[in-house]
């Protein structure tokens, strides 16, 4: 399968999770306007299903579309879908599907019935990358965030660091308080 | 040592067990080999343990190296702690090849020398006498001489307070809970965490002190404990006490101990013994670079791997079939509760801006409730911070779900889109809180092998795992009493993940005491075969975090080895 096909369903995926928010950046200032596609947190999640004993990009993928036709099938539509190709403002509800488990096992690949926990894993692993891939260093990489981890140096401070406050790794803070809870 | 053996004891796993036996073993002059399936991080012998096998073992502390631990533990949180590439995942030391597969859930452990105490918080409560006296078939009084050899060992201090826990027993003084209360506890009781970290660097608010080049010893409250500390000016000064850094060195002191990572345990040996029935002869491993097969041979064997691969290496021994091997798990099925606060708020309450997360020891103040289960402060980097305050939930998207107005909290379930931006933005005035429960022992929650699936050290581990309704009663009061708290200290919203059930990070009691092993934790139906780590437990012991009371017990266990098979 194309990674293009796998990509764009990431794509989707991580930018529903954490998207760019305009509003956000109006009111707090502009580096709150970026999002998960900006540090290509889908390319996190590709790489990190790709080095699991049993690659699972592809199943995961399939997984994202078929809930974008569960759902277009709950509003009473018919004929395929995936979820990049469903309005942004419908895609969380489509994702939620795979979240509480409302799949028809219809709709999916062979594998997901063989294996009853394997959509559980799946769907908790994409939205824990996610938040990895985002707020981890990880975009700090940069241009060697695709290497092997031996082989990334971080480049840059992370822009989801400077979104959150958070300093970076430390050796020490002076934050000792001195109180008596007894 | 009979010259047929290759070591007196052969020790499965260097974890938070199995280093305490080898080395309570070793000072008694009892020849040691430990076997660890992942790497050794801070040994000159393994100077770049993720990219090349190195050296076969070590015996010598001199071979311990600072340098390389500093070199190695990064504080990166995705370096450290990924699951898939993590220098601390559940893996082989060679990153580029992939974690080991367990099926039905996330499970947090790590391999290597140190196991998963490599990255624990470093907690270090007793159980609770209620949940031993009279349900165990060993008392409470027996435990406390051995929970205070292991707290005199690590050493285990009182937890320092950073703004994240005064913000916090501010909150729980407020609820009204009581607090002064000493380590066997019997009531409920807010207090300050008894820890295996040393105590914090003196000088540490002193504005002269050089953080960046401090050499001394003690904490710096840098919140790095679950990315692997490395704060020490030697491996056995680092500060959060990691057998790796506690238990390792001394036992290599002794002389008496050989360690072998990057050793995978794939077979227990036995011999069936015409006067005592089936024993242990010693183990088969596989090195997880090459896949070479050792054989070696021992008079006794510990199996020290943790509450999966213990039960999972029994079974794929073939060793006798027992019904409760790999039952009887418990987890004490986590949760989280935060709030976040105003700056307003935090003013009045601290005196400063913010409740910093990231700042102090990952946890260090608890709410314990005897008969409940456990409340305990948990600060991290934003990586794992969201994954586990806003990543991790059986409810599903918070912003599709009809608010429930009766809650005791504002928000439940996973958070995304712009409220997850929006949380996140004020990471720095958000109190997490992380909970457990005091959950029950079933038969039905177990390990077992999958039927089909192998990799190249056998049958792969399956969970199953189910709360009672008991359980989930104990969890949804101790979310609401968590919440409860939050608010009292001023919280303006209050979040509850509510975790599903299928992530592990206490896994205990799946080869009980009483059940799989005697009293002195040597297997019934195998002489000679010992199990220390938490699969021992007869129970989650009331909901405190088990390391310390499985290091009491493997204390024990090494003096009844010794007893038993070496004293003249």
């Amino acid at each position: 399968m194309q990674n293009d096909y796998i990509l764009n369903a990431f794509q989707a995926y991580v930018d529903t999770i954490i998207p760019r928010t305009p509003g956000l950046a109006e009111v707090y200032g502009y580096i709150q306007y970026y999002g998960a596609l900006d540090l290509q947190v889908d390319q996190f999640l590709l790489y990190n299903f790709e080095h699991v004993s049993m690659s699972s990009a592809e199943l995961a993928a399939l997984l994202l579309n078929a809930a974008a036709v569960q759902w277009l099938v709950n509003q009473g539509y018919e004929g395929r879908g995936s979820l990049d190709l469903l309005p942004p403002s419908d895609r969380l509800s489509a994702i939620m599907l795979l979240e509480l488990q409302q799949m028809d096992p219809r709709l999916l690949s062979e594998e997901f019935l063989n294996d009853p926990g394997l959509m559980v894993m799946l769907t908790d692993t994409l939205l824990y990358y996610t938040l990895q891939g985002y707020y981890s260093e990880w975009a700090g990489y940069g241009t060697t965030r695709l290497n092997p981890p031996q082989e990334r140096v971080l480049e840059y401070f992370p822009l989801s660091w400077e979104q959150v406050g958070y300093p970076g790794p430390s050796l020490g803070y002076r934050v000792l308080r001195t109180v008596d809870i007894s | 040592m009979n010259e047929n053996y290759d070591a007196d004891v052969i020790v499965i796993g260097a974890g938070g067990g199995g280093a305490v036996v080898a080395k309570e073993l070793a000072e008694k002059g009892v020849k040691v080999l430990i076997l660890e399936a992942g790497p050794w991080y801070g040994n000159a012998k393994w100077p770049n343990p993720n990219s090349e096998h190195g050296a076969d073992a070590s015996s010598n502390y001199e071979d311990l190296s600072i340098d390389i631990l500093k070199k190695c533990f990064t504080d990166l949180e995705n370096d450290m702690n990924d699951l898939v590439t993590g220098k601390l995942r559940w893996g082989p030391a060679d990153r580029n090849r992939p974690p080991w597969t367990r099926k039905g859930g996330f499970v947090w452990q790590n391999a290597g020398v140190g196991g998963t105490t490599l990255h624990y918080f470093a907690n270090s409560p007793r159980a609770f006498p209620q949940a031993i006296n009279n349900i165990w078939p060993i008392s409470y009084e027996e435990l406390i001489p051995y929970y205070e050899r292991v707290e005199g060992q690590l050493p285990v201090h009182e937890a320092p307070v950073t703004p994240k826990e005064e913000m916090f027993y501010y909150g729980a003084k407020k609820a009204g809970w009581q607090s002064g209360c000493g380590p066997n506890l019997t009531q409920p009781c807010y207090r300050q965490q008894y820890n295996a970290i040393l105590e914090v660097n003196p000088r540490i608010n002193d504005p002269d002190f050089d953080i960046q080049n401090n050499s001394g010893v003690g904490c710096t409250l840098r919140g790095h404990c679950v990315n692997g500390c490395h704060i020490g000016p030697t491996v056995e000064a680092v500060a959060k006490r990691s057998t790796l850094v506690s238990y390792i060195p001394r036992a290599l002191a002794t002389g008496n101990v050989q360690v072998r990572p990057n050793a995978f345990v794939i077979k227990i040996l036995t011999v069936e013994d015409s006067e005592r029935g089936e024993r242990a002869t010693g183990v088969i491993y596989k090195d997880t670079w090459t896949g070479a097969s050792t054989q070696l041979n021992a008079k006794v064997v510990v199996m020290s791997a943790g509450g999966i691969e213990t039960p999972r290496l029994w079974l794929n021994s073939q060793l006798p079939q027992n019904p409760w091997v790999g039952k009887g798990l418990t987890n004490h099925w986590f949760d989280t509760v935060s709030g976040i606060f105003d700056e307003k708020v935090v003013m009045d309450v601290l005196g400063v801006s913010d409740i910093w997360p990231y700042a102090g020891q990952n946890s260090a103040g608890r709410l314990d409730i005897p008969g409940l289960g456990v409340m305990i402060t948990m600060g991290m980097s934003p990586g794992i911070f969201a994954t586990l305050n806003y990543g991790t939930s059986s409810s599903g998207f918070s912003s599709l779900l009809t608010p429930n107005t009766e809650a005791a909290w504002n928000v439940e379930g996973l958070v995304a889109g712009e409220q997850l931006k929006e949380f996140m933005r004020e990471y720095r005035r958000t109190l997490s809180l992380l909970l457990f429960i005091d959950d029950d022992v079933s038969q039905s929650n177990e390990v077992v092998l999958d039927p089909n699936q192998m990799d190249e050290y056998g049958y792969i581990p399956v969970i199953h795992y189910q709360p009672s309704e008991q359980d989930v009663a104990k969890r949804e009061q101790i979310a609401t009493y968590a919440a409860e708290l939050l608010r009292a200290a001023g919280a303006r919203t209050v979040t509850r993940a509510n975790w599903p059930a299928e992530l592990f990070i206490h896994i205990m009691s799946t080869m009980r005491i009483g059940y799989v092993v005697d009293t002195n934790c040597e297997a019934y139906q195998v002489k000679s075969l010992f199990i220390a780590d938490n699969s021992v437990l007869y129970n989650g012991i009331g909901g405190p975090n088990p390391t310390l009371t499985t290091q009491a017990m493997a204390t024990r266990t090494a003096d009844k080895i010794w007893d038993i098979y070496f004293k003249q």
